[in-house]
C-alpha cells in the first residue's frame, strides 16, 4: 500500500483517498495510540487492504491465524459454532491475539456485504518493530492494554450470566 | 476440492522454468543470496539505531564487496599463473597415481591372492585429454562468465537487502483471500528454517575452513588457504564432506616431485580436528534442529542430488528437501481442517 500524499492539484476537492482512510483508521485503533504520526505510517504501508464478497469468510473458527484485521468499509459478523456473536462495523479492529502467537482462530469472521478489510500480519509488524524499539514497545504496551480490556470484559459477562442463571435457579 | 495441488504442479512449473533462465546467472544469484543471509541482521541492527536504510545497506555490504574483489582478484592471479603448470602436473599426479596404484595391487596380490588391474586402466586414462588443458588455456568464455557474475553481485545483494521484504509482500498480495495467512505462514515456517540453516551453512564452511587452513599451514602444506577454503566448502556437504575433503590435498600431495608417506597421516590429522570440531561444536550449535530430515531420508538425497547435480546439488539437496517438508505440512495442516469444515 503507498501512503505517499497525492499532489494538491490531483484532488481540488480533498477527497478521501482510500490509502489515507486506511490510514485514518488505523491511527484510530487503541493499538496505535500515542505512536508518532510518521511510525503509524510506515507501518500502515505494510498493511494489505483486501476485498471480500458477501458471505465470504475473513478468516474461519479454527484456522491458524497471523494477521489483525481492521474493517475499513462494510461489515463483519463474528460467528461462532453458527451463533453469531457480534457485528462490527467500519473502523472496528478484531482478531488482535493473532499479533502474539499463533494461535487458532476461536471465532470466525464473515463479511456481510463487499467489504473491505486491512490485514496487519504478526511477521510484518515483528519486522518493523525491530528497526524501531521504542515504538515498537508502545505498540506491545498497547496490545497488552487491550487484550486486558477483552479480558476483563469477558470476565464480565460470565459474572453477569452466571449472577442471572443464579438468580433463576432461587426463584 | 479447490484444485490446490493443480495451483501447487503449476507454481513449480513456473519456479522451474525460471530457474532455467536464470541460469546463466546462478553464480551470481547465490553469493548475493548469501550476501543477503549473512548481512540482513547487520542491516536491521544498524537500522535499529538510527541509520537511513541505504547508509545501513552499503555500510554492511562494503567490506563483504572488498572481501570478495579481493578473492576474485587473488584466484585468477592464481589460476592465470597456474594454468601453464596444469599439464605437467596432471602428468605428473598421473605417474604417482599409477605407481601407488600398482603397489597397492602388489599388497593385494601377496596378502589374499587378488589382482585389479587398477594400474593399467589408470595408465589407460590420459587426465589431458579428459580436461583439455590446452582449450582450457585457451578459453576465455568461463572466465568472462564468472567475470560478468561477479560484476552482478553488488547490485544484486544491494536490492535485496534494500527491497526483498517489499517484494516478498508483493508476491504474498497475490495469495487469493482464502489462503492469505496460510501464504504467510508457509513462507514464515520455510524462511526462518532455510535462513537458519544456509547462514548455519556458511559459519560452518567459514569456521572449517579457518581451522584446516590453519592445520594444513602448521603442517608445511602449500596453498594452505586454498586447500582449508576446499575443505570448508567440502564440509557443507553432508556425510559424505570429510570424503571429499581428503581429495585435494591428495591430489596435491600425488602431484608434488616427492611423495612423502608421512603427509597422508598429516592430511587426516587436520581433517580429524577440524572435522571434530565441526561435528562436536559447529554443527550441534548452529545447524541442530533448522531442517529435522531423517539421517537415512538426507544420506539417499545426498547420494543421489550428487549423481544429477554435481557438488551445489549435494549441498543445496538438504535445504531444499528441509523446504518442501515445511510446505507439505503446512498446506496437509492447513487446508485439510477447512475443507472438513466445508462439507
Amino acid at each position: 500500500m503507498k501512503l505517499s500524499q497525492p499532489h494538491l492539484w490531483l484532488n481540488p476537492f480533498k477527497r478521501e483517498t482510500l490509502d489515507t482512510q486506511v490510514l485514518k483508521a488505523w491511527r484510530a485503533t487503541p493499538l496505535l495510540q500515542g505512536i508518532r504520526a510518521g511510525v503509524c505510517e510506515k507501518l500502515v504501508e505494510r498493511t494489505h487492504v483486501r476485498q471480500y464478497q458477501p458471505g465470504e469468510y475473513v478468516f474461519r473458527e479454527g484456522d491458524s491465524a497471523v494477521a489483525a484485521a481492521l474493517i475499513v468499509q462494510g461489515n463483519v459478523v463474528i460467528r461462532s459454532d453458527d451463533n453469531d456473536i457480534a457485528r462490527l462495523g467500519a473502523g472496528e479492529f478484531f482478531g488482535e491475539a493473532a499479533l502474539l502467537e499463533d494461535t487458532p482462530r476461536s471465532a470466525s469472521a464473515v463479511a456481510e456485504g463487499v467489504t473491505l478489510v486491512s490485514l496487519l500480519v504478526r511477521y510484518q509488524l515483528e519486522e518493523f518493530v525491530q528497526h524501531r524499539p521504542q515504538a515498537g514497545l508502545n505498540i506491545m504496551t498497547n496490545l497488552a492494554h487491550l487484550l486486558l480490556a477483552r479480558l476483563h470484559r469477558g470476565n464480565n459477562d460470565h459474572t453477569e450470566e452466571k449472577n442471572a442463571n443464579d438468580g433463576n435457579a432461587a426463584s | 476440492m479447490n484444485g490446490w495441488p493443480l495451483r501447487l504442479v503449476l507454481v513449480s512449473i513456473g519456479l522451474a522454468v525460471l530457474a532455467w533462465v536464470l541460469s546463466p546467472i546462478w553464480l551470481a544469484l547465490l553469493i548475493s543470496v548469501l550476501f543477503y543471509l549473512l548481512l540482513s541482521p547487520l542491516v536491521s541492527m544498524l537500522l535499529a539505531r538510527g541509520a537511513s536504510r541505504d547508509r545501513a545497506i552499503i555500510m554492511s555490504l562494503l567490506p563483504a564487496l572488498l572481501i570478495l574483489v579481493y578473492a576474485a582478484v587473488y584466484s585468477i592471479n592464481s589460476l592465470r599463473n597456474y594454468l601453464p603448470h596444469l599439464a605437467a602436473d596432471l602428468e605428473h599426479l598421473q605417474q604417482s597415481a599409477t605407481l601407488a596404484l600398482l603397489q597397492f595391487e602388489t599388497y593385494l596380490e601377496q596378502m589374499i591372492g587378488l589382482r585389479l588391474r587398477l594400474a593399467e586402466n589408470a595408465q589407460v586414462l590420459d587426465l589431458n585429454d579428459i580436461l583439455q588443458t590446452d582449450k582450457l588455456l585457451e578459453s576465455t568464455g568461463v572466465f568472462a562468465n564468472i567475470a560478468i557474475n561477479l560484476t552482478l553481485v553488488p547490485p544484486i545483494a544491494y536490492f535485496l537487502l534494500r527491497d526483498f521484504r517489499r517484494w516478498r509482500d508483493n508476491a504474498l498480495s497475490l495469495l487469493p483471500n482464502e489462503h492469505f495467512e496460510l501464504g504467510w505462514l508457509m513462507y514464515y515456517g520455510v524462511s526462518t528454517r532455510m535462513q537458519a540453516y544456509l547462514r548455519g551453512l556458511l559459519w560452518q564452511a567459514l569456521i572449517l575452513a579457518c581451522i584446516t587452513s590453519t592445520g594444513f599451514w602448521i603442517a608445511g602444506f602449500p596453498s594452505p588457504i586454498l586447500l582449508g577454503v576446499l575443505t570448508g566448502v567440502a564440509g557443507l556437504v553432508p556425510y559424505l564432506g570429510p570424503f571429499l575433503a581428503m581429495i585435494a590435498p591428495l591430489v596435491m600431495l600425488l602431484s608434488a616431485a616427492t611423495f612423502d608417506p608421512g603427509s597422508i597421516l598429516q592430511i587426516l590429522l587436520v581433517l580429524t580436528v577440524g572435522f571434530g570440531f565441526d561435528n562436536l561444536i559447529t554443527v550441534p550449535f548452529l545447524l541442530a534442529g533448522t531442517v529435522n530430515l531423517h539421517p537415512i531420508v538426507a544420506m539417499v538425497a545426498v547420494v543421489v542430488a550428487g549423481n544429477v547435480g554435481g557438488i551445489p546439488a549435494m549441498i543445496l539437496v538438504i535445504p531444499v528437501l528441509g523446504m518442501l517438508k515445511i510446505v507439505l505440512q503446512t498446506l496437509l495442516n492447513g487446508l485439510g481442517a477447512p475443507i472438513m469444515q466445508r462439507e
